[in-house]
Formats: C-alpha cells, sequence, structure tokens
C-alpha cells in the first residue's frame, strides 16, 4: 500500500517507525506555506572578526554587542552589519550579558561589568565602562542572566545575584543547596525559574522556582537530567532543553515535563544559545539550528532544523529578520543562496517499487536527489527523473523485494515539495 | 558611587541559613571586597541588608 509523507508542519518524528512526521528534516522550511516544504536560506559568515566564540546582546538601538567566551574581548556590530573591537574586559573572558535599564551588564567568573547603552553605541572604543561594578560571591562557571520585573538577576553558583532598579547590586539575593550549580535562568510570569546542574558525573538536577519575595524557593521539581542547559525563548510557554541526549521540556507551572527529543545529538549546558526569529523559537544543538514552532494554535509544536553553521555555536541572537551566530570563531547570519535541505521520510513497511517526490515549483539550476534505503541498509542513490507534466520527480528501475523503504531526498537551490510517495 | 548588599535575615536554604550565618557570609563578602581593593565609603544595616557603599 501507498505511502505519502506530507504533513511537513508535523516536523520530526520520534523513531523511523513512526509514521507521522519526518525521521529528520535539516535546512528545512515547513511552517511558510501550510503543505510546502522548501529550502532555507543558509547561514554565511558576516564577517571575519570577531574571530573567537562570543555571546552577544541586542541594544534597543539594534546595535549587538558580542563578548568573548575566549577572551575579554567585546566586539560592536552596528544595525549597518559593521563589526568593530570596542573594548577587551580586564578581568578575563566574559560569561554572561545582558541590557538592563539603560545598562550593557557584562560578566566574567567573578565581576559584573557595566557600560550605559549609549556610550556603549557611540564609542568606539570604551572608555567609560567599569569593568569590575560588582563583585560575585562564589566565581560560578554560568552566568546566565534574565530579566523579570524590576531586576536583573544572573546566577552565580548556588546563589542568583541581582541588580536592581537603581543598580544596587545583591550579591545574595536566593541561595540554593551548595552541590547545586545554576547553569540557565528562564521566567514564569514574574517568578523566576533556576536551572542547574550538580555536576557533569550526575545524572539528576533540579528546577527551583521563586516568586523574588519569599525568602526561599516556593517551588522545586527533580528533573532526570545531567543538567538545564538553556531556557528557549518563546512564547505563551516555557520550554527548556536538559541533558545530554537531546530532551527538551515545558514548564508545567510546578513540574517540568518531557516534550519533544532531538535525536541522535549531545547536548550541555549552554544558556546563550535560543532566540526568536519572526515569532519561531530557535535554539542551537552542536552546528545546527532547530526551531520549535507551530504556525497557529490548531498545529503541533513542530522540530526542525532550519540552518546548519560551519562550527559548533556558541550563542544566537536575533534583530528583526536575521540571526547572529556565533560558532567556529566566526559570526554568520542569514546568507542569500539557498542551503541544500535534506529529508528524511519514516520507514514504509511493505513492498515497493518506488519514489515519487510531488513538487510545486524547482527553481532554474536547483535540483532534487534521491536515495533509498531498502530494509534499513545504506542509502543507495538513483538517478532524477523529472516529469514536469505530472509536477513529479522518480526514477527509472524498481528496488527490488522490499520490506522496509526509507527515502532520503536531497533539495538544492529553491525547490517547493507537496510530498514524498513511496510506491 | 556604587552599592552592594547582602542578605542578613535568616532564611533561604531552608533551616541553614540562620541569621547568624547570614551576618558571618556578608562580613567574608564585605573582606573579600577589601582584598580586591573597593574602596568603602560606609556600611550600614538597613532593611534586613547590609548596604556597603563604594566608590565606583
Amino acid at each position: 500500500m501507498a505511502k505519502t509523507y506530507s504533513q511537513f508542519f508535523s516536523g520530526e518524528n520520534r523513531a523511523k517507525s513512526e509514521q507521522n512526521g519526518f525521521y529528520s528534516l535539516t535546512n528545512a522550511e515547513v511552517h511558510e506555506e501550510l503543505g510546502i516544504l522548501s529550502n532555507k536560506l543558509d547561514l554565511a559568515t558576516e564577517s571575519a572578526t570577531p574571530n573567537e566564540d562570543c555571546i552577544s546582546e541586542i541594544l534597543s538601538n539594534g546595535d549587538i554587542f558580542l563578548f568573548s567566551t575566549e577572551s575579554g574581548k567585546v566586539w560592536k556590530r552596528t544595525a549597518a552589519g559593521v563589526y568593530s573591537l570596542v573594548h577587551t574586559n580586564t578581568n578575563g573572558s566574559n560569561k554572561g550579558c545582558k541590557l538592563w535599564q539603560g545598562y550593557l551588564y557584562y560578566a566574567t567568573t567573578t565581576k559584573l561589568g557595566r557600560i550605559t547603552e549609549a556610550l556603549a553605541s557611540s564609542e568606539s572604543s570604551w572608555s567609560s565602562q567599569n569593568d569590575s561594578y560588582a563583585t560575585f560571591t562564589l566565581s560560578g562557571a554560568y552566568k546566565p542572566m534574565v530579566t523579570i520585573g524590576s531586576g536583573l538577576y544572573i546566577g552565580d553558583g548556588y546563589y542568583v545575584a541581582v541588580v536592581d532598579s537603581t543598580h544596587t547590586f545583591i550579591a545574595d539575593a536566593f541561595d540554593m543547596p551548595s552541590q547545586f550549580t545554576c547553569s540557565a535562568l528562564g521566567e514564569s510570569s514574574d517568578d523566576l525559574l533556576i536551572g542547574t546542574i550538580v555536576g557533569a558525573n550526575v545524572g539528576c538536577c533540579k528546577m527551583f522556582g521563586w516568586n523574588r519575595i519569599s525568602p526561599s524557593w516556593t517551588f522545586e521539581d527533580r528533573i532526570p537530567e545531567i543538567g538545564i542547559n538553556c531556557f528557549i525563548k518563546g512564547d505563551n510557554i516555557i520550554i527548556f532543553q536538559a541533558g545530554t541526549k537531546g530532551r527538551i521540556y515545558y514548564w508545567s507551572g510546578s513540574q517540568g515535563v518531557k516534550m519533544k527529543k532531538i535525536k541522535g545529538v549531545t547536548t550541555t549546558v549552554n544558556p546563550y544559545n535560543s532566540t526568536e526569529l519572526e515569532g519561531r523559537s530557535l535554539f542551537a544543538v552542536g552546528t545546527k539550528i532547530y526551531s520549535l514552532h507551530r504556525e497557529d494554535g490548531d498545529f503541533p509544536y513542530a522540530l526542525a532544523c532550519e540552518y546548519t553553521a560551519s562550527g559548533t555555536i556558541k550563542s544566537i541572537i536575533a534583530d528583526v529578520d536575521d540571526i547572529f551566530v556565533s560558532g567556529g570563531d566566526v559570526v554568520a547570519h542569514i546568507g542569500t543562496t539557498y542551503a541544500t535541505t535534506v529529508i528524511e521520510t519514516p520507514e514504509a513497511e511493505g513492498s515497493f517499487k518506488r519514489v515519487e517526490v510531488m513538487y510545486r515549483s524547482i527553481a532554474e539550476g536547483a535540483t532534487v536527489g534521491i536515495e533509498t534505503s531498502v530494509d534499513n541498509a545504506d542509502y543507495v542513490s538513483h538517478t532524477s527523473v523529472v516529469d514536469t507534466i505530472n509536477k513529479k520527480v522518480s526514477f527509472n528501475g524498481g528496488l527490488g523485494k522490499t520490506n522496509s523503504v526509507q527515502a532520503r531526498i536531497t533539495l538544492t537551490g529553491l525547490v517547493k515539495i507537496k510530498a514524498i510517495n513511496i510506491l | 558611587m556604587k552599592i552592594a548588599k547582602c542578605k542578613l535575615t535568616a532564611g533561604g536554604m531552608i533551616g541553614q541559613l540562620s541569621e547568624e550565618k547570614r551576618r558571618e557570609h556578608s562580613q567574608e563578602y564585605l573582606q573579600k571586597l577589601i582584598d580586591e581593593g573597593e574602596k568603602i565609603i560606609e556600611t550600614y544595616e538597613e532593611n534586613g541588608y547590609l548596604v556597603i557603599k563604594m566608590e565606583e
């Protein structure tokens, strides 16, 4: 019996055998038009500098500041796309950064620095900054930052520090049992969510919730993962990525609940690896940037890889219509040429003879490649034949005897496809 | 001038951070600032915090 795979908006599924969704989607646009999958634009290097991995923050005027995590260097990217080195933090490599109440704050392991938002942009070489505005108590390894209500909250080991609205630094606004280290910070309404890690060799951690008024946390949940790696920015849903196996959880209001799993990846603490672009939640894992998105409330949240970078990604940040990706010692952004898109279908059980890709359009010079894996063997490439009358791409010859068939489709240039049929 | 604060009231990690422990921590933090060369203008207690005013 023929199998048709066309629900691209479902994103990646959980296993080859799951017939809903796709086994993998790489550099794929699945949300722009219902029922259509097309190539995403690729990521292109925008500047040779910064030539170090960075975390970043965007100011009100669109200037983006990139803080090296390898050294104290700080670069500015103007809204017009011009990069310049503006400062070197005298306290060493940068661990966190956030705009708060007219100041750009940045943290090393031991110190919190700041500069006014206006002067951060206007000084071609910073002179008005204070790299040692405040001193952390514990010199915690991670410095996630989040703003809620009237405070900038900063993780510092088993403490959370806060800079209040008058820029007073409270070193120990919140404290946890000392075995926990704050690895990521998030928000749930006006509550602070504190993601933790105990250690790389401990298989569980906790999420603490604090209403920011009580002397201690107001709820906690044990998460059976090595650590909370990153809160994923999203509207009306609180999502976080945890552990080393690609699991994604949502926050129910009092507990973390399993939501998705990215197959075949290794994940680590990286609190600056998430952003939102045009309403889509994006987060980076390794060299890939995934979206976790649904176009409206009738659809399921779909996981799909939208972009691939040249190196392991350290941070991503978006402006209005572009993303800036630091990784592999370059900053990349959305380019002007189309990426190579790869789609793997689920494994179809039964006897099949061919694969057809139904398309809407194939731009001049674009190609559709078809490979098949029969009975879970290695993929075998076929010579594609384009039928412009019936708007489908297939191949000549059969597949022999099959118990199961999986198709891998590769799109270069700009191709819009409607369905993949295994017949 | 810049201001840092440390909590003095009991609480936080339940049952462990007594006010006495908090005060000990806050004095350790003050000493850390002095050791790192911060110029202390004044310190005082206010609303359950040790307030440390420093030259910026």
